[in-house]
């Protein structure tokens, strides 16, 4: 953080990040046990890995017989002792981060290691927080609203945090992904190397080796590195992308390579479709799906709701409310861009970078719409990398409705709804929902 | 580009602290009422539909924690977590109004209003 940075924003941080683990523990411990996600398919990976030192497989792996009361929350298990473990296709990274704390915790139950293994997934949800703030600030270094508002956001989205109390792979491959985009918009701001490109593709790499639904990073690699030429040198931008591609194949490559051995395919789609049957479809198109209103509402409510795998509703009205500012945010940001071309030119770097995290936004949506047309089950949480990078622009959006000398009142508003929307939706539908009968 | 300096400067650098104390209080104030005295509608599992104060339904959960944990230190993390959550938020509300200085914003009227007003004024004239 420069010197330039708003008095006491470091202080907020600080206490942020503080209030966010403590938020943590409580939504973990809230949480009735394997309610999560698929919480109960990764726990079964991490216990493979743990216990037996291998990847699991997912013709000869099954859902753990033992914990087939939680059925509930996880994919087509109906058959209690030979449905397929469906998150073994998924990258090893975060399953070898989370062996050594299964094993630390093996004398517990398996309820007790779950919970270990929840709170083992805040320090993803605080790396993405810090990663949003490093992000705001490298963009934005004297601007106070951003610095607190977009940390909060991130903090308090109440999906985004819920998965980094959860046994899952998403809160890792988030944070994987904003330092991939903090990265990138460091290599816009100070020029594009060899040596930078490289350290994406490692960043990349490790990042695709948490979670597929990075694989975006490889679509923008090329487009931050050719915004940090100084000058048009197409030939130089190619050979940075070659650079960063083989620096990410070198890490994942050897993981694609086995997959595509074991199942036919990198993200193996093939053999989860094929065990899958009843979530699989062939009834729509790409295009049907990225203008249809009823898609796009269902992962507006995936992204606010739906806790305990789909199962708790929360209010159409609140929902509602949540649309209406993001939406007036978009429709300032693109306002503000058209209008007032002039000074948004006077942003000089800054435009190729945040047009760079529009860039990881779009893809983000269309990679999960594309998803869909093959899967019924396409979910929010897979356009939930961009978070940070959304967060900024939404927020940059907000900052445009209101008054320069509101801002302060602004943000500590910001913060408070953030609050009050947590506060809202685990009073009036999660706790109720799991401890009312 | 001027800036008032020396005591020219203290009624409005004064005024801009009270209002930034009175928001952060109001805001105080609102979040007080909200989690102490406010109803909440809330809906079990089995649609049932009761209005009850966030206290009474974090209390019913923090019973049933204490008595299903597997171990009895996780109620009191759970505990303790919960205590400095909910003071975190009322400090996090104080110190989101106190940070940054509004001075060079100061005369700044909404960005999007006026972007609004150009692309309607453009639109206008083009017709």
């Amino acid at each position: 953080m420069s010197a330039a940075a708003p008095s006491g924003l470091r202080r907020f941080l600080v206490a942020l990040l503080i209030v966010y683990v403590a938020k943590q523990l409580v939504v973990a411990f809230v949480s009735p046990p394997f309610t999560g996600h698929d919480e109960v398919a990764h726990f079964a990976v991490i216990r493979i890995v743990a216990t037996e030192h291998r990847i699991p497989m997912l013709w000869t792996d099954t859902l753990p017989a033992d914990l087939y009361q939680y059925r509930a929350y996880s994919i087509e298990w109906r058959n209690r002792d030979n449905s397929p473990l469906y998150t073994a296709v998924h990258p090893p990274l975060y399953y070898i981060l989370m062996a050594p704390v299964y094993a630390a915790a093996s004398r517990l139950s398996p309820e007790g290691i779950q919970y270990v293994l929840r709170c083992a997934s805040i320090p993803c949800g605080v790396a993405l927080i810090v990663l949003a703030f490093l992000l705001t600030t490298t963009l934005f270094p004297r601007d106070a609203f951003l610095g607190v508002t977009v940390p909060t956001a991130v903090a308090f989205q109440p999906q985004i945090s819920y998965e980094a109390a959860m046994v899952n792979n998403d809160a890792l491959a988030t944070a994987l992904y904003t330092g991939i985009l903090l990265l990138m918009v460091l290599t816009i701001r100070d020029g594009a190397t060899i040596r930078r490109a490289a350290l994406l593709g490692v960043a990349a790499g490790v990042a695709l080796l948490a979670k597929g639904t990075t694989v975006i990073a490889l679509v923008l690699i090329p487009l931050a590195l050719l915004a940090g030429q100084r000058g048009r040198r197409w030939r130089s931008a190619a050979i940075q992308t070659a650079v960063a591609y083989a620096a990410a194949m070198a890490i994942i490559g050897p993981w694609w390579w086995f997959m595509t051995r074991a199942y036919g395919d990198p993200m193996a789609l093939t053999a989860i479709a094929a065990t899958q049957t009843d979530l699989t479809r062939d009834d729509t198109t790409f295009l049907q799906l990225l203008f249809s209103g009823r898609f796009l509402v269902d992962r507006w409510t995936e992204t606010w709701g739906e806790f305990g795998w789909r199962l708790i509703h929360i209010s159409g009205a609140l929902l509602a409310l949540l649309g209406v500012v993001t939406a007036a945010s978009i429709a300032a940001l693109v306002a503000v861009a058209m209008a007032e071309r002039r000074a948004v030119a006077s942003y000089g770097w800054r435009v190729p970078a945040l047009a760079l995290l529009a860039a990881a936004c779009a893809l983000g949506y269309l990679s999960t719409v594309q998803f869909g047309v093959r899967f019924v089950l396409t979910q929010a949480r897979y356009f939930f990398p961009m978070a940070a990078a959304a967060a900024l622009l939404l927020m940059l959006g907000l900052r445009a409705w209101i008054p320069g000398r509101w801002h302060s009142i602004g943000q500590a508003v910001v913060v408070f709804a953030a609050i009050a929307v947590n506060v809202a939706i685990y009073t009036a539908y999660v706790i109720p929902y799991w401890y009312f009968r | 580009m001027s800036s008032r300096i020396g005591t020219s400067a203290e009624p409005a650098r004064a005024s801009r602290l009270t209002r930034r104390i009175g928001a952060a209080l109001a805001l105080t104030m609102l979040l007080a009422a909200m989690i102490g005295a406010a109803g909440f509608r809330t809906v079990a599992s089995d649609g049932t539909v009761r209005v009850r104060s966030a206290p009474s339904v974090w209390k019913v959960a923090a019973e049933h924690i204490r008595r299903d944990a597997p171990r009895p230190a996780m109620y009191a993390v759970y505990a303790v977590s919960l205590a400095v959550t909910v003071a975190g938020c009322f400090l996090l509300l104080w110190l989101a109004a106190t940070v940054g200085r509004d001075d060079d914003a100061a005369r700044a009227g909404s960005a999007a209003v006026a972007a609004f007003r150009g692309v309607a004024a453009a639109t206008a004239w083009r017709r």
